[in-house]
């Protein structure tokens, strides 16, 4: 199908890849179906784009949390793993939303507090809270210590 | 709303599985112990709040951010 989009213009994709959220993203809870488009220089960029399918203006800019911060591994509560219907760790898929300040690009921060968990099989998704303190809302990505791998 | 005055060490019990406990009291805060099932969640009622605005926040991206990450991503040597 083709999906509409302000940003990128008329993007084909396939309906199979399509995640959904069936509650929604807090904030955008009447928006439950997004597609992750490859950043427009290619698949190999990390920061990758989550797009809502039924909204063209609405878009995300997500990425790998491990590829900064290696040590990432929160835990997750088990009802949610129950919602999703995970029962293993290769069940899912894990991404954390940026956010990006209008003119300091370079300040970036993920929102480790609230990683997205995608069941690779069903593809249906959900923004999950942690409930411990650890893992920050605004983690900036480019800090010294980040591991660039 | 139900309202109730404990001392510290005296605690609620909600139901058969929830027990909150006041643990301590110092200044205008207070410090409290609650224990509860497993797959119950509990939180500070503000994360939501706090998540629901930060995708907000995160929500109003461009393609010139796109591709400002994608020059950061090339000159701090990300690029494996």
């Amino acid at each position: 199908m083709i999906l509409n989009t302000s940003r990128f213009g008329d993007v084909e994709i396939e309906e199979d890849k399509i995640v959904s959220f069936p509650e929604g993203i807090p904030g955008f809870s009447d928006v439950k179906r997004y597609i992750i488009l490859d950043h427009p220089n290619g698949p190999d960029v990390p920061f990758k784009c989550l797009h809502a399918v039924d909204d063209a203006d609405l878009a995300f800019v997500i990425t790998d949390p491990l590829l900064f911060n290696c040590d990432y591994n929160p835990d997750i509560d088990e009802q949610d793993l129950k919602e999703l219907q995970i029962t293993s760790p290769e069940d899912f898929g894990m991404i954390v939303i940026v956010t990006i300040p209008h003119d300091e690009p370079e300040k970036m921060t993920a929102n480790l507090q609230g990683p997205i968990l995608i069941n690779l099989g069903t593809r249906e998704a959900k923004q999950v809270f942690l409930v411990s303190d650890d893992c920050q809302i605004r983690y900036p990505l480019l800090q010294k210590e980040a591991v660039l791998r | 709303m139900l309202i109730l005055t404990r001392k510290s060490g005296e605690g609620i019990k909600i139901g058969e599985d929830v027990r909150v406990v006041i643990l301590e009291t110092k200044g205008n805060q207070v410090r409290i112990g609650i224990e509860a099932p497993k797959g119950m969640k509990v939180y500070r009622d503000e994360v939501y709040e706090k998540i629901k605005q930060e995708n907000i926040n995160a929500s109003v991206i461009t393609t010139d951010h796109m591709q400002k990450l994608f020059k950061i991503w090339t000159d701090k040597g990300m690029k494996s």
